[in-house]
């Protein structure tokens, strides 16, 4: 059987893997170095991704993996240095379902990186704990309670209960949300 | 900080992961940067070089 050429893959989870090193990194001009080094790593690494297996994973790894190789300079640099991440996760209020998600955002990143991190792999781009644990060098069930804990504690942020009901927004969110963001469904 | 609506629609957990799916929406933007795109570019051309030598 027959694969698409990988470089052509590669290119359309660019957008999700900037998400990824924004929500990683917290800083947009870093975001964008660690992006390009991805970029140029997983290209000229491209015969060693295995078709057929998970590539935005493989591409989140090697983005990861280089971020934290590059802490040490990027503990020097003042995070956000240029408000870009606090301003997205800022407050909107331009109607209803805009206050209720400025305040998830805010919730959101006041959550340890290691929780934030894991939560967002596995809740907006549908990682299983397995892929978490794979991209993030963990243990399944370390990446479960990470997952566990996020939830818990961001809910306790909100001031809800693990019980509550809870309603989504309004039309034009629930339309983005219908439009999905193109993760894995494992 | 003001209390989320409540209905019967969702539990949190896909509450939760709805509005995870937006702040990603968010972070991913549409728009590539300039850098990136220039990159890309050098990359298929490096390519489509080899392939010409090949």
């Amino acid at each position: 059987m027959s694969h698409p050429n990988p470089k052509d893959e590669l290119v359309q989870h660019l957008p999700a893997l900037r998400g990824y090193a924004m929500n990683l990194t917290r800083n947009r001009a870093l975001a964008d170095d660690m992006m390009q080094e991805t970029l140029v790593k997983a290209w000229s690494n491209i015969a060693k991704f295995q078709p057929g297996t998970n590539m935005r994973a493989w591409l989140f790894t090697i983005l990861r993996n280089t971020f934290y190789t590059n802490r040490t300079k990027a503990a020097r640099e003042v995070e956000d240095v240029d408000g870009v991440f606090a301003e997205k996760m800022s407050v909107k209020p331009d109607h209803d379902g805009r206050m209720q998600l400025a305040d998830f955002k805010r919730a959101f990143s006041r959550l340890p990186d290691e929780q934030r991190e894991a939560l967002m792999l596995v809740g907006a781009l549908g990682f299983s704990y397995e892929e978490v644990g794979e991209t993030c060098g963990i243990a399944t069930g370390t990446a479960k309670s990470r997952v566990s804990r996020a939830r818990a504690q961001l809910l306790d942020l909100l001031g809800l209960d693990a019980g509550d009901v809870l309603e989504l927004t309004d039309r034009a969110t629930m339309s983005v949300l219908s439009a999905g963001t193109g993760g894995s469904t494992k | 900080m003001r209390l989320l609506k409540r209905s019967t629609n969702s539990d949190p957990t896909e509450f939760v992961n709805n509005n995870l799916r937006l702040v990603f929406s968010d972070l991913s933007e549409n728009d590539m940067p300039d850098q990136i795109n220039d990159l890309l570019r050098v990359l298929k051309d490096q390519d489509e070089a080899q392939d010409v030598k090949k």
